[in-house]
């Protein structure tokens, strides 16, 4: 029988002995996205607006509130509060009540809890109206007093290729997320997996039929299968409802982005999910596994941390440099760099290789290590036992 | 053949194979016997490559056991491998395919099987669903369902009840009879005097003693000499007989080992005048007596 043949057999129980796990957890997972983003949109947040609370006493001209409402759009709306006298509105402020006053049309009062962004737009608002108060006074016309507040001045921006987009950021945040998300759940299912075959011994069954190798590969292979179909599930959904509400921006990120953080992503996967199948084999029961793999999910999460400071930070340092061209971490920081337009061509290719060679050599050495733990059928084995005992089987 | 040649296994400071060697033809069944830790287990793994001996030679036929071989292996291992979670039918078709049927050779041989030990109407239920007996079943019909040429049980019999125990002798009787080598461990050893022709006997790791059960039964130079009386006698005659060692008692009946050149007429002349004599037989040890002397020596 063919080598093949005895994989995709391995595979296909795989698929069948997760199906109901992967169910259900992923009807969990998209039914919190879903109620999540439908919440976001039932309050009218998630696109990133700031309601502010203004203070109206002396009955401020509409032009002050449209005015305000102008500067602050798209990203924040205003609602307004009507007060009696000057001191009740002021004591509104105080208890922060209302983030800021204006009283007639020409003074603002500051609180304790007042925006800069609110400070500028409510000045610059009354002192529009001060402007127009006083043209009116000169005898110019609307129009001509417009034309003082908005004078015609050409405006444009610069782009840093350095800084890249918000729609780059966006990407290089959602790698981050999703390699962590990959690489620590389904690394985990990969090794609680193989501890449940070696803790109840049908992988001595099984070993007399299938290579070890293969049997590794078999589950590393199905386990990462369900957990694309799970992320690109997360995905489609909260793209589709975000689309559906108005709520997200489609990023012109290059294709090249996207194709880099998948390359990435099948490395990491590869490198980490064999390590896991690894730590898994030197268990022989849960409890033990917990301590094998719980260091592996520290050394992820490490890269996890890292990439997301660095991506919100917007900060490449020296550390983050250094970092995404060790294969622990480069599965996690290289891509946002990529992304970010950060990494230059020379350490993409450092990383990349040093990815390759890493991920080649972790596969033929979580392999040992792996024959060496499941054919041992005693209690908790330590790396160096393993590999001895896999290199003694494989000699 | 399957030959085991020589083996020897260390782990640390232990030595779990020391000269290890038997032989087990197709067709012939050998129980293999030896207290608990004796290497019984260590020496069945390295048939699978589960353990490569540090020296001697595993074979089939004079041959390296291969992949392909080890696919027409039969295996049970000691603490039972199943998934527990997946059907019973499901299970032993995955395993026939693993081990080179195509679908319909497997889900055609696991039919058969669980017709033969009765399960057909618990093939939809989960293993860990099923009483420790037929989890037993399933486990030797994973081992059966892809046609071996080889079986290696390790405690096939280990809490059976004694109808499944029959059931299950009988079936490997029938799988020696087709030609099937069938090398099994047990410490049930009236079981296994009653069912192989030959046995290994295996202790610290070395193979002490091998051959046909009756030939080292007669080989041993201690003999068993019975006596039962019609009625409860005084015994108090047995120990007027010099190199007869007394082994076990009840009222009417003794068992003595005596040594071979014991005058047996004076020792008749005295049972017969404590009482009245139903039976007196001289027999050569049973097999559990052989095993007993062997690894005590």
């Amino acid at each position: 029988m063919k080598d093949r043949t005895t994989i995709l057999l391995a595979i296909g129980r795989e698929l069948h002995a997760w199906k109901k796990p992967f169910l259900i957890s992923s009807a969990v997972v998209l039914t919190l996205v879903a109620a999540g983003m439908t919440a976001l949109v039932l309050t009218g947040g998630g696109d990133g607006t700031v309601t502010f609370r203004l203070g109206f006493v002396d009955n401020p001209p509409a032009a002050i509130r449209r005015d305000v409402r102008e500067l602050l759009s798209p990203d924040s709306r205003i609602s307004i509060e009507h007060y009696a006298s000057l001191t009740e509105a002021e004591g509104a402020l105080v208890d922060r009540d209302v983030d800021a006053l204006v009283v007639g049309d020409d003074e603002v009062v500051w609180g304790p809890g007042t925006a800069d962004r609110l400070a500028d737009a409510v000045w610059l608002a009354v002192s529009n109206e001060q402007v127009r108060t006083t043209a009116a006074s000169i005898g110019l016309s609307p129009g001509e007093a417009n034309r003082l507040i908005h004078p015609d001045v050409e405006s444009r921006t610069v782009e840093s290729p350095e800084i890249g987009s918000v729609a780059d950021e966006v990407l290089a945040t959602i790698s981050v997320i999703l390699m962590f998300m990959a690489i620590l759940a389904y690394g985990q299912w990969i090794g609680y997996a193989v501890v449940e075959e070696k803790a109840n011994r049908v992988v001595e069954l099984l070993l007399g039929a299938i290579k070890p190798h293969h049997l590794m590969a078999a589950k590393v292979l199905s386990i990462g299968l369900l957990g694309l179909t799970q992320i690109a599930a997360v995905g489609a959904l909260a793209l589709s409802i975000g689309l559906a509400t108005d709520r997200v921006d489609i990023p012109p990120a290059s294709a090249s982005v996207v194709l880099w953080i998948i390359v990435w992503f099948f490395l990491g996967y590869a490198f980490y999910g064999s390590l896991y199948a690894a730590g898994g084999s030197l268990a022989s029961n849960n409890q033990e596994a917990g301590s094998v793999i719980g260091p592996m999910s520290i050394l992820v999460g490490v890269g996890y941390v890292l990439g997301l400071i660095t991506i919100s930070g917007g900060v490449d340092t020296l550390l983050i440099r250094v970092t995404s061209l060790i294969p622990f971490w480069a599965p996690m920081l290289m891509p946002g760099r990529i992304a970010r337009g950060w990494a230059e061509g020379w350490e993409v290719a450092v990383a990349l290789s040093v990815m390759i060679v890493a991920g080649v050599a972790m596969i033929r050495l979580a392999g040992r290590i792996y024959v060496g733990g499941v054919a041992r059928a005693t209690s908790k084995l330590g790396w160096r036992e393993a590999f001895r005992t896999g290199a003694d089987l494989e000699s | 053949m399957l030959c085991l040649d020589g083996l020897r296994k260390r782990f640390g400071d232990v030595i779990a194979l020391e000269e290890c060697s038997l032989t087990v033809a197709p067709g012939q069944m050998l129980g293999f016997l030896g207290p608990n830790g004796a290497g019984k287990t260590t020496a069945m793994r390295t048939i699978f490559g589960l353990v490569r001996p540090d020296a001697g030679r595993v074979s089939w036929h004079d041959r390296e056991v291969t992949t392909a071989v080890r696919r027409r292996i039969g295996y049970m291992p000691e603490e039972r491998g199943l998934y527990p979670k997946m059907r019973v039918r499901r299970q032993l078709v995955y395993f026939g395919r693993l081990h080179g049927l195509d679908r319909s050779q497997a889900e055609q041989a696991v039919d058969h099987w669980l017709d033969v030990f009765d399960l057909a109407d618990r093939s939809g239920a989960k293993v860990v669903e099923l009483s420790h007996g037929n989890q037993q079943r399933v486990q030797l019909a994973a081992s059966l369902v892809h046609d071996p040429m080889i079986l290696v049980l390790d405690e096939p019999f280990a809490g059976l009840d004694p109808i499944a125990a029959v059931t299950m002798a009988r079936i490997l009787r029938e799988q020696a009879e087709r030609g099937v080598a069938v090398l099994f461990s047990s410490h049930q050893l009236d079981l296994v005097e009653d069912l192989c022709d030959d046995v290994a006997i295996i202790n610290e790791g070395r193979v002490i003693l091998a051959g046909r059960v009756a030939e080292l039964r007669s080989a041993s130079p201690s003999r068993y000499l019975e006596v039962a009386t019609r009625h409860p006698v005084d015994l108090s005659w047995v120990d007027q007989i010099p190199g007869a060692e007394l082994v076990e008692q009840r009222p009417d009946r003794v068992r003595l080992l005596i040594e071979d050149e014991i005058d047996l007429e004076a020792m008749a002349g005295a049972a017969a005048r404590a009482g009245s004599i139903s039976s007196f037989s001289l027999e050569p040890p049973s097999l559990s007596e052989v095993f007993t002397a062997a690894v005590k020596r």
